[in-house]
């Protein structure tokens, strides 16, 4: 992996991170629920996995939002460079 | 009855961690942040740590540097949504006793937490 990478690295890896930890939530309040029988733990446990359900599908959203104003903007730049270079021509 | 220290800063996994141990062996004390530690620490050293390792403020590594230092045979377990090779070694450099990445099975750190407080397991 290049120097010029290394943003590319950081960014997946915050991303990663985002993601890891509310699924950890979930699959593992989501274990407990299967190996243990207890009523308090039934309702905590029920209510953390839709805690973490929503705080994923919140990053989710925003994720696909950065994204699709990225992909935007990157088509702007494409038309831009397209034109000057039809512009430059003889 | 164990003491176990969980350092973490999100809410939802220092209380998933909290009703993985059972809590008629475990008393569970938290951190939010790697700054909390130290007012735990003033009140005895426990008898095992959980560290998350990616936090706001005080990274993970600097308090698993700073535990090791004040008490080099308090196992110290890496509880981590950081999956990066770099990460583990720098762990491991550091003294970890277990490296575990999120999502974890609380199963298996319940196991790791027994193994590394059995007698003689250092």
């Amino acid at each position: 992996m290049s120097s010029g990478d290394a943003p590319i690295a950081e960014l997946i890896s915050e991303v990663a991170h985002e993601l890891r930890t509310p699924i950890a939530a979930i699959s593992g309040f989501a274990e407990l629920l299967r190996i243990r029988d207890d009523e308090h733990l039934r309702l905590e446990a029920a209510e953390q996995i839709l805690i973490g359900t929503s705080r994923l599908s919140k990053f989710v959203n925003e994720l696909v939002a950065v994204l699709e104003a990225d992909a935007e903007l990157t088509i702007r730049l494409m038309e831009a460079r397209a034109r000057i270079a039809r512009e430059a021509r003889p | 009855m164990k003491r176990v220290l969980i350092v973490d800063d999100d809410e939802a996994i220092r209380k998933l961690l909290r009703m993985t141990l059972p809590d008629d062996a475990y008393e569970v004390v938290e951190a939010a942040d790697g700054e909390e530690v130290g007012g735990v620490l003033e009140e005895g050293p426990p008898d095992l740590v959980v560290l998350d390792w990616k936090m706001p403020g005080v990274h993970g590594a600097f308090v698993l540097d700073e535990l090791k230092g004040r008490h080099p045979t308090l196992p110290v377990i890496v509880l981590t949504a950081e999956g990066r090779d770099s990460q583990r070694a720098l762990a491991d450099a550091l003294r970890a006793d277990a490296f575990l990445t999120k999502p974890f099975s609380p199963i298996e750190l319940l196991d790791t937490i027994e193994r590394l407080l059995r007698p003689g397991s250092d």
